[in-house]
């Protein structure tokens, strides 16, 4: 029962990061910011990592990263998100492990987009052969912390919701 | 937000912003000798700024994809690209040595080439 239960809630959280992976991939780049982006699909990483621990949440990660890369077209892209993902949410599990409750969601939140960038940045670095793209990095780490910073903040709010409604779950055997 | 919240943002941005500035005051040179082209990590084309006297387009096409670059006297852009992001497009013009505009779905790095150091004279 509590497997079954588990699933379902994997399931979801992979649908929830994979629709806002591909709202995301329509919402317009007005500027010139390659690989900036809000990173919404990071909060269902983020709450798996939290409620699940670290080997759901690469599952839930990779496979959103797949789907999202099949689904909004960009399969040349799937590399760089897919590190990316995996990347960040083994610094978000980390920083959790070690420094949560001091640091909250938001801290967490920030350093996972700050190792999205770095692994991303990484990838192109290695498929184009050339490490001059670090020059990139600043940028993105500007863009990232505030993008990251809103992402920890839905990602608290979010949190308390699902909290409850695992634990009433739990109490009633699954049923609601 | 918590105080190790705070921490954590002041320090990734604190970074950012001063690696943001090396770069751009030690990284990037004043004006660019030549232009790289390369595709997959192999160069393609090269021009020297000083052989082009109007705007010379470029075409590249490769197996990745397809891109259109515009060279003036001293500067560089995309004006056209196949990839779905356009993000190489609307980087818009490069004219510093080491800048560069990368096409990251046709693997294209378009970058300026500063001058050797070379010098001007000695004195003794």
């Amino acid at each position: 029962m509590k497997n079954t239960f588990k699933i379902v809630y994997i399931a979801m959280l992979i649908a929830i990061g994979l629709v806002l992976h591909i709202i995301e991939s329509y919402i317009p780049v007005m500027v010139s910011l390659p690989g900036a982006k809000l990173g919404l699909a990071n909060i269902a990483s983020l709450l798996t990592v939290v409620v699940f621990g670290p080997a759901t949440a690469f599952v839930v990660s990779a496979v959103r990263a797949l789907l999202g890369g099949l689904l909004t077209g960009g399969v040349s892209s799937i590399p760089y998100s897919l590190n990316g993902a995996l990347f960040s949410t083994l610094i978000m599990w980390l920083v959790y492990r070690t420094l949560y409750p001091k640091v909250s969601l938001i801290g967490i939140s920030v350093l996972g987009a700050a190792a999205h960038n770095i692994a991303q940045i990484f990838t192109a670095s290695v498929i184009l052969g050339n490490f001059g793209l670090f020059t990139y990095l600043p940028v993105l780490g500007i863009v990232g912390t505030i993008t990251g910073y809103f992402i920890g903040l839905t990602a608290n709010y979010a949190l308390g919701t699902l909290k409850v409604s695992i634990q009433t779950q739990r109490k009633n055997g699954g049923k609601t | 937000m918590t105080k190790g919240d705070k921490i954590i943002i002041v320090l990734v941005m604190g970074i950012s912003f001063i690696s943001m500035f090396l770069v751009n005051t030690l990284f990037y040179g004043t004006a660019g000798k030549s232009i790289v082209i390369e595709v997959d990590g192999e160069l393609y084309a090269k021009y020297n700024f000083n052989e082009i006297t109007s705007a010379k387009h470029v075409e590249i096409r490769t197996q990745y994809g397809y891109n259109k670059i515009e060279i003036e006297s001293n500067r560089v852009r995309v004006v056209e690209a196949d990839c779905p992001d356009q993000l190489d497009v609307l980087a818009g013009w490069i004219d510093k040595a080491n800048q560069m505009i990368v096409c990251l779905p046709n693997r294209v790095v378009i970058r300026i080439e500063g001058e050797a150091e070379e010098l001007d004279g000695v004195a003794y």
